[in-house]
């Protein structure tokens, strides 16, 4: 049996002296999607900082394939095919359009190879190549950071809250490119707020709450969990 | 966007300085005639210098754009580098290389793997560090890259570096001859921008690099090795210093206090002009500060009474250049570290205490009755008292940066400059008002108007202080400090060259007390510090103190209770430089006469350096400022005994001459300063210090949890697990106020 | 008819190409809790930041009692009752609990009313235990606290809370909550809050404004929003 892409047991981490993740549990089965939904500050973020190397686990245990990678750095993790795509545009700002793309060679991939699969994939990218990125429009900026994400061919991705603050039509977009690659065979972990469009993409979702992952299950029995964690709906009061 | 705001303020800062340029030679012309020939040759001498100042400029700015650390080591390493040049190519007893090769080995060799080092040891530790650390870390670099060229290439011979291509071989302009070696220069500096320029732009490694300052988490999550690429952004910002320090040392006298000078202040001020991160506005700014001294020469005498005013044009450029910068806005979000859990200021009664104690050790040492069995008292006592006296002289100067730099947060390398200001006002202020002792008035009841005086001094560099903010402002009172140093304080006006301060003393009418022995004028400074010592601790209770610290943890939330960040400024600079300007009056009577040696920038330096390896929060760090004098003392003490020549060694040459630059380099260790960790194992012994008993006793226990971890336990313990355990074996007794906060807060 | 103690009318602000407010305008007034809700990266801290001065506003206008307050900067906002907290940690962190306090009490006390004034809000919002620890060693949720009590010191007529709950226990919320309630009925202030907490929200605020793509597109009570498609929609992404 192969075994999960990518595994937390237990996990705990956090900032300096204080705990974010109180003992986190996931699993990510290779070739299927995972949304991972929850409200501010549950955790999400931190969790896929832990999974790409940037915050080192306090307890617990990070698998990668089945093989354990606590400590790891995340450039190695990136260079063995992790890829993160962080929150906020995942871009250099003040590099050219050109530039970003060239930074995404240090996973492996030839310079022609990222360049020419990011420009097809993207072609308003190709448009501004001279262009700093940081005066591309916010969906350009998260279409050049997603073009990490496709170009390089990554054996894991990371997105986190790709469509924060991003027109509608800009998000179905996006997300039209993560359907593809899911269904290229690609594992992926999504972090997101727009509960919806993910749930349309995702194989299985997961509730984080206060540091630990309360429920996971197929989308469809999560949704309706959803609107109640959001909204305050049905889920009482402070008592 | 802004770059068009900044372009609009470097063209304003280059008008004013050219615009000055010219008044100054419509008033102080010397008497040269303006001519086409002169004016080229000063072009072209002011452009190759101006290169060279571009060239090591550059290296400082590729550093801080790929690291994000200022080094102020960065004239320290280039001296360095031209000293062992000078040892492997022009010393007889040397290895006698070939100039081209020696130029081979120290830029391509040894200057790299200098930089290397120092990125290995210091500097990646210094990442998340507060800017004050790293600049204090980079500055004590510095003092001690200095000191180690002192101490190899003692000033006992005089040594020379010859240009690469000899001075002889030229051309000539009109009657003038212009040396190749200067076109040589020049071409150097622009294949290295050319070269810079296409690794930055068009290699991968460049890019990254510039990467790395826009986003360090995502560099390495794209895979690339952020180490990697700051150890090689060390290796070359040292390599380009090294090859400018060689370069320009032809052209100067060598020494290493001289080449660092030079090295330093004209690269910050062409950085500055870049903002730290422009190449090319970097190479512009370097050029135009070889050209404003070129034709400063050329063009212009002040006079006698303007000797050093040369040395001031970088310097008042850069202080141009800082104030012409778009605002700094408040800064928000600044991760303090390694807090102590209960706060604990000095109580009023404790610092009384200690101010007498004070008074009281130094009168019992002062009097020579303790001899420590084998000193003769007397002896003991005279050299004693000399060292007592300078140290407690930098004491006092150093006790102003207590509330300045250590509370609010504001750093300051110029407190040198206010404490001239002080002995100035003395000097001046019984020519001015009539008082008795025309000429330095030695009566101490005017010491407070010297206080009042200088406080004006403090709240108009607020003034400019008030709009910059960390980097900038430590740059900016750099500035001020040398433009005091080689301007102003030089003219006879404000300092005469050959003065004696006249011994101090008190009058107030009906009683007179003398302080003109060695023993009355030390107990005046102890007796001065203790009580400054006292009033700092009761400031530091009172809102002014609280004030201030509150504004350094965070100005964005000290404004949104109704601080007013600006005038609280102006309050704690003007503070300060009361202090230090009566602390001055102290230091120019202790030093007798005051001239431009008395400003040595690495005095200055060295006494922040000090109070901030010894912990710039605390009052009594300013006796740590008598490190260096303790040791001199000890070892011309010992001198005169057999057969401790090591020790004598140890002290002298090593702890008094390296102390300062290792202390200050240890911060990358302890960053809170020697009192607080000495504070930390002495104050348990204390009878009334319960606080500090349980806070070690915590401590302790948090210790041995990491011990448990240690013996291989893979799970780590949770605190209620830890407790409970501990209780179990009985470690720790009843001490339970810290875990309390551990669990939040207990509510009624 | 409530009296508006705070008004932010028709605010633009533009970073570079990115318009992060167009003509978003909140009121908060005396004596009611009223809250700032919207999904991530929706404009509110921005709102915040202009309302106390923090940011500057491309257009607009904030009124503070019926006066406009866009000309002064921060601390002048605030010596007129305008106080807040941070959505990233602003205490002072070398200070301990009680002095964080008094900074703002001695604004506009003397030494020994400020002193006990400090007592007792530390007292009200739960702190007094943990009054001499040193702010940068305790924990998120306490220091969060810390600062809501630094605010009320500074005597606000007007309130902002900026993630007031995050970091904070269930219990420590509640509290909380009826501190909130307490001070406004008490003392007649208006509170505007950031919140991601929606039971909380819904449970404490009476009015509720939501902000999306730097535009309300809501207001109204709990019922009323908790109901709205277009704030759903906001919330949940484009599918419902």
């Amino acid at each position: 049996m192969t075994p999960p892409l990518l595994e937390l047991r237990g996990v705990r981490a956090g900032y300096g002296i204080i705990d974010v993740l109180h003992g986190v549990d996931l699993i990510l089965e290779p070739g299927t999607v995972l949304a991972l939904l929850g409200p501010n500050g549950a955790g999400k973020s931190t969790t896929l900082a832990v999974a790409s190397g940037q915050i080192q686990p306090s307890g617990g245990q990070l698998l990668i394939g089945g093989r354990e990678v606590n400590g790891a750095k995340p450039d190695a993790l990136a260079r063995a095919g992790v890829c993160l795509v962080p929150e906020g545009r995942g871009i250099f700002p003040n590099l050219t359009v050109a530039e970003n793309v060239r930074m995404m060679t240090f996973s492996g991939t030839s310079y022609s190879d990222v360049s020419d699969r990011a420009y097809e994939l993207f072609p308003r990218l190709g448009e501004r190549r001279k262009q700093l990125a940081g005066t591309l429009s916010g969906g350009e900026q998260q279409m050049l950071a997603m073009a990490r994400a496709m170009a390089t061919n990554p054996a894991l991705l990371m997105l986190d809250e790709l469509s924060m603050g991003l027109a509608p039509i800009i998000v179905e977009e996006l997300y039209g490119q993560v359907a593809q690659l899911a269904a290229g065979g690609l594992s992926i972990l999504i972090v997101e707020q727009f509960a919806q469009t993910v749930l349309g993409v995702a194989d299985s979702a997961a509730i984080m709450l206060h540091g630990r992952v309360t429920r996971t299950g197929p989308p469809a029995e999560i949704a309706e969990e959803l609107t109640a964690a959001y909204l305050g709906i049905e889920s009482g009061g402070p008592s | 966007m802004t770059f068009g705001r900044i372009r609009t303020s470097l063209l304003v800062a280059f008008g004013a300085a050219l615009a000055s340029l010219v008044i100054l030679y419509w008033r102080y012309g010397a008497d040269t005639e303006v001519s086409g020939e002169k004016i080229v040759i000063a072009s072209v001498i002011g452009l190759a210098t101006g290169s060279l100042y571009a060239l090591s400029a550059t290296g400082l700015v590729v550093v801080y754009t790929t690291t994000g650390m200022f080094n102020f080591a960065h004239g320290g390493i280039g001296v360095f580098c031209a000293f062992v040049y000078w040892e492997i190519v022009e010393n007889a007893d040397g290895l006698g290389l070939p100039p081209g090769l020696g130029l081979a080995v120290v830029v391509l060799l040894v200057a790299p793997l200098l930089g290397i080092l120092i990125d290995l040891i210091l500097m990646r530790r210094l990442r998340t560090a507060p800017l004050v650390v790293q600049l204090m870390v980079t500055v004590g670099l510095m003092v001690f890259l200095l000191t180690l060229a002192n101490q190899i290439w003692q000033a006992d011979q005089i040594r020379g570096v010859k240009p690469l291509i000899d001075r002889a071989e030229g051309f000539n302009i009109g009657i003038s001859r212009v040396p190749y070696y200067r076109f040589a220069n020049l071409v150097i500096a622009g294949v290295i921008a050319v070269f810079l320029r296409i690794l930055l732009f068009r290699t991968r490694t460049g890019v990254a690099m510039r990467a790395v300052v826009d986003n360090r988490e995502l560099t390495s999550l794209t895979g690339a090795r952020p180490g990697l690429l700051s150890g090689f952004a060390w290796a070359l910002g040292s390599s380009m210093a090294a090859l400018a320090g060689i370069l320009v040392a032809p052209d100067i006298e060598f020494n290493p206090a001289n080449l660092n000078s030079l090295m330093l202040i004209v690269a910050i001020s062409a950085a500055a002009f870049g903002q730290v991160r422009s190449l090319p506005l970097t190479v512009v700014g370097g050029l135009v500060i070889g050209l404003l001294e070129s034709h400063y020469q050329q063009w212009i005498s002040l006079g006698p009474d303007f000797t050093f005013a040369n040395r001031a044009i970088a310097p008042i450029v850069l202080f141009l250049v800082v104030l012409a910068l778009p605002q700094a806005r408040l800064s928000v979000g600044r991760v303090s570290t390694n807090l102590r859990p209960i706060e604990r200021t000095t109580r009023v009664w404790e610092g009384a205490f200690g101010a007498v104690a004070l008074v009281v050790l130094a009168y019992v040492l002062a009097k020579g009755w303790f001899h420590f069995g084998v000193w003769d008292p007397g002896e003991w006592s005279s050299t004693g008292l000399n060292k007592g006296t300078s140290a407690m002289v930098l004491a006092l100067i150093g006790l102003s940066l207590v509330p300045l730099t250590g509370w609010a947060g504001q750093v300051n390398f110029a407190p040198l400059a206010f404490a001239g200001f002080g002995a100035f006002l003395w000097l001046r202020l019984g020519l001015w008002f009539g008082l008795p002792d025309t000429g330095g008035t030695g009566n101490l009841v005017w010491l407070p108007l010297i206080g009042l005086l200088c406080a004006p001094l403090g709240a108009l560099v607020a003034v400019f202080a008030a709009r910059l903010s960390g980097l900038y402002l430590a740059l900016s009172s750099l500035a001020f400090a040398l433009i005091m140093a080689n301007v102003v304080f030089p003219h006879p006006q404000v300092l005469p060259r050959v003065h004696t301060f006249q011994s101090l003393y008190l009058d107030v009418g009906f009683a007179r007390q003398d302080f003109d022995t060695r023993f009355s004028f030390f107990m005046l400074l102890i007796v001065m510090f203790a009580l400054g010592m006292f009033a700092l601790i009761v400031l530091r209770r009172s809102r002014f103190g609280r004030r201030w610290v509150a504004m350094q943890d965070s100005q964005a939330a000290a404004a949104t209770v109704g601080v007013n960040v600006v005038w609280t400024k102006v309050v704690v600079y003007a503070t300060s430089a009361s202090m230090a300007g009566m602390a001055g009056v102290f230091w120019a009577t202790s030093l007798s006469s005051v001239d431009i040696r008395s400003f040595d920038l690495l005095a200055g330096l060295t006494i922040v350096l000090l109070m901030a390896a010894a912990g710039m929060s605390f009052p009594v760090a300013g006796l740590f400022l008598s490190f260096q004098v303790v040791f001199e003392g000890l070892a011309e003490r010992l001198e005169q005994t057999e057969n401790v020549e090591f020790l004598v060694w140890l002290l002298k040459d090593f702890f008094a001459k390296f102390g300062p630059g290792l202390l200050a380099i240890g911060m990358v260790v302890n960053q809170r300063g020697a009192i607080f960790e000495m504070g930390k194992g002495f104050a348990p012994i204390l009878p009334w210090r319960r606080d500090a008993r349980e806070e070690l006793a915590a401590e302790n226990a948090r210790k041995r949890v990491t011990e448990v971890g240690g013996l291989g336990l893979t799970e780590p313990f949770t605190s209620e697990a830890i407790i409970a355990l501990d209780t179990q074996l009985g470690i720790v007794d009843d001490v339970t106020p810290t875990a309390g906060y551990h669990h939040g807060v207990s509510r009624a | 008819m409530p009296d508006a103690v705070l008004e932010a009318i028709d605010i633009d602000v533009r970073f570079g190409g990115l318009q992060a407010l167009s003509s978003a305008g909140v009121t908060a007034d005396a004596g009611t809790i009223t809250g700032l809700i919207g999904p991530n990266g929706a404009g509110k801290t921005t709102l915040f930041n202009v309302i106390t001065g923090h940011q500057h506003a491309n257009a607009g206008d904030v009124r503070l009692l019926g006066r406009s307050v866009a000309k002064y900067g921060v601390h002048r906002r605030a010596q007129l009752g305008l106080s807040r907290t941070f959505q990233k940690l602003e205490a002072f962190n070398s200070l301990s609990a009680r002095d964080n306090v008094l900074v703002a009490a001695e604004m506009h006390s003397g030494v020994r009313a400020a002193a006990r004034q400090s007592d007792e809000i530390l007292e009200r919002v739960g702190l007094a235990e943990v009054a001499d620890i040193t702010v940068g060693t305790l924990p998120t949720g306490t220091a969060r606290l810390v600062e809501l009590a630094r605010a009320l010191a500074a005597r606000p007529r007007a309130l902002l809370l900026d993630e007031a709950s995050s970091g904070l226990t269930e219990e420590e919320t509640a509290a909380v909550g009826s501190l909130l309630k307490q001070l406004v009925d008490e003392d007649g202030l208006a509170v505007l809050l950031v919140e991601h907490d929606m039971s909380f929200v819904m449970n404490t605020c009476s009015h509720i404004h939501v902000l999306d793509f730097g535009q309300i597109i809501a207001v109204g009570s709990a019922d009323e929003i908790q109901n709205d498609p277009a704030v759903r929609s906001a919330y949940l992404g484009t599918g419902s």
